[in-house]
């Protein structure tokens, strides 16, 4: 949240822009980055520690070990779903030609349908490019989005 | 530890379990704030707590075409992120799971930050800037809104 603050408040005092007015930046900026440095140092008198993370859970860890574990299961991941077995009974598709694009399987789980997320992808580089070029305060909702 | 005696402690130690320490690596003091406020003050009815988040997430729908508005004049633009996000399924997964008040709540905490900001940015109020940092404020350290 506090990177969604920094980007609209870039975008408000126009950055990259011969308009630039730094002065203002740092008025907006400053008070978002204190209350994020104000709560991790509350965190830090109660929890003892600056670390984030710690095992299994949904907090980053930049720890060398966790990027490394998180690396190989992303690889993982991507080759399963490069040499992963079709599974042409899923979803009434047996004996369809192409039936491997539109079901599969990993590990005997159904997998999302390859195509649709192609198309997904394709849609949505296209339409924040589209947005972007449109308007670029559109990268406000967008940080915001990526936040999450 | 029972739900009963949870509430029972929490009653006579209501900050102190605020601003403690959950699973050993989180500290969410808002999060908890909302989650123990609610199983204090509500009565024991599952369909309330799902009526809780549907009546949220509208909220939160309505705070999203609020910030398309301030960002856009064009009627569609603003209507389509919100269709996105109420035909996500995520959104009945986030209104069956009855415990689900804190990933809503941060939810409609961050759109409220990012509407207020536009506000101040339009309109130079500075009650919105205020708004918009306590929004801010109580959002960081939350855990992901399923929910966006």
């Amino acid at each position: 949240m506090i990177a969604v603050f920094v980007v609209a408040w870039l975008l408000e005092c126009g950055f990259l822009t011969s308009r630039f007015d730094l002065r203002r930046l740092l008025f907006g900026v400053l008070p978002a980055l204190g209350i994020g440095a104000g709560y991790f140092v509350l965190r830090f008198l109660v929890m003892k520690t600056w670390q984030i993370g710690g095992g299994p859970n949904y907090t980053p860890n930049f720890a060398p070990k966790s990027l490394f574990e998180h690396g190989w299961m992303t690889w993982g991941n991507v080759w399963n779903v490069s040499v992963g077995l079709p599974d042409p009974t899923l979803y009434g598709f047996a004996d369809v030609r192409l039936a491997l694009l539109f079901t599969y399987s990993i590990l005997g789980s159904p997998a999302p349908i390859t195509v649709l997320l192609a198309v997904t992808l394709a849609l949505f580089v296209a339409s924040v490019v589209w947005m972007i070029r449109v308007d670029r305060r559109v990268l406000v909702p967008l940080a915001l989005c990526a936040c999450f | 530890m029972s739900i009963g005696d949870l509430i029972k402690a929490t009653k006579h130690h209501f900050w102190a379990a605020v601003f403690s320490i959950h699973d050993k690596i989180f500290f969410r003091p808002v999060a908890k704030f909302w989650v123990i406020l609610w199983h204090l003050l509500a009565p024991r009815t599952p369909m309330l707590y799902h009526a809780r988040n549907l009546v949220l997430l509208a909220l939160a729908a309505g705070l999203l075409y609020l910030t398309m508005a301030r960002l856009t004049r064009s009627r569609l633009a603003c209507l389509l992120p919100v269709l996105f996000f109420v035909v996500c399924k995520m959104q009945l997964v986030t209104i069956g799971y009855g415990a689900a008040i804190d990933s809503v709540i941060s939810l409609v905490e961050a759109l409220s930050a990012v509407l207020l900001l536009l506000v101040f940015f339009q309109k130079g109020s500075h009650v919105a800037l205020v708004g918009s940092y306590a929004m801010l404020a109580l959002t960081v350290g939350r855990g992901i809104p399923g929910s966006c």
